[in-house]
């Protein structure tokens, strides 16, 4: 059969990528198979019943209320029972308006 | 590629045999069946070798406590193939990604005697460059690739593997091809004929 000039290279093209691609997966897949350890396996258990999904999410959740639980008893811990501490006022602190300090001179004798 | 064919009554496979003996005669020729239409289904969706390894193993692992557990499983191909489609999905988080099942050992490449090195450099080069194209397909191209030039599967077995029909595989088949052959182009790289 004789077939054109451009439907010749196409099919060479076709078996080039043919080859590569079979060359390519040839590298990719085992040639043979481990044997399995079946012998190490334990049997799944009929009677275990499926977990829910939520139970990750509740998991997670009792770790968080139980973490907070804890931070806030741990700052009652910290601060003393009893002590109040004082309001701030204007008044407070190096910052303050009004007149300078007085200073008193004593004449020298 | 004979004895692994999909055409046979796959379907039909029976529940675990009660015995232990004859369960592990029944195990291994379901091994030796569907290994690599497994490993197929692992590698189109990670495109590595060793993680579909995994995956295979681990899905057959699996079914193997099913039995174990007496579990009745009517169609064993198309347990695992679901469990296989599981475990890749869970594969990021999946702790057996990091313990694994069996050494990496086992993977058996083309042997590199009979290449020169600048030949076997140009072709880690080019498959790079093929392993990049493929991993741009979508996965039901890489699929039928995969079973096409991994499995040898002929149209009709890809046929009966995918449940379409054989005209659909050569027409998805040649498309496929089409696009890896102008990715493939567009980087530079021109299969040989």
């Amino acid at each position: 059969m004789i077939m054109p000039n451009q439907s010749m290279q196409e099919s060479r093209a076709d078996d080039g990528l043919d080859r590569l691609l079979r060359e390519y997966f040839g590298t990719k897949i085992p040639q043979s198979f481990p044997p399995l350890p079946l012998d190490a396996v334990q049997p799944a258990s009929p009677r275990m019943q499926p977990r829910s999904p939520l139970s990750r999410s509740r998991l997670i959740l009792a770790a968080c209320v139980t973490a907070v639980a804890l931070a806030f008893g741990y700052l009652l811990s910290t601060t003393p029972v009893g002590q109040t501490q004082r309001p701030i006022g204007l008044n407070d602190g190096s910052a303050k308006g009004g007149a300078p300090p007085h200073v008193s001179v004593q004449p020298r004798p | 590629m004979s004895g692994q064919g999909t055409g046979q009554s796959t379907d039909g496979m029976k529940p675990a045999p009660q015995t232990g003996d004859s369960r592990r005669t029944a195990f291994d020729a379901l091994y030796q069946r569907y290994n690599r239409e497994v490993w197929a289904f692992a590698y189109t969706r990670w495109m590595d070798a060793d993680i579909a390894l995994d995956i295979t193993q681990e899905s057959f692992l699996r079914l193997w406590r099913q039995w174990e557990a007496g579990e009745e499983i009517q169609n064993a191909r198309a347990w695992l193939l679901r469990v296989a489609r599981n475990l890749a999905e869970d594969h990021v988080k999946s702790a057996f990604r990091r313990n694994g099942t069996m050494p990496n050992q086992v993977m058996n490449g083309v042997p590199a005697a009979g290449w020169s090195p600048l030949e076997s450099l140009e072709r880690d080069e080019t498959f790079a460059q093929l392993h990049a194209v493929l991993s741009e397909l979508s996965e039901t191209d890489r699929h039928l690739l995969t079973l096409r030039y991994a499995l040898d599967y002929d149209a009709r077995q890809i046929a009966e593997a995918l449940g379409i029909n054989t005209t659909a595989v050569h027409m998805r088949l040649s498309r496929a091809r089409q696009r890896v052959a102008e990715r493939l182009s567009a980087h530079g790289v021109k299969a040989k004929p």
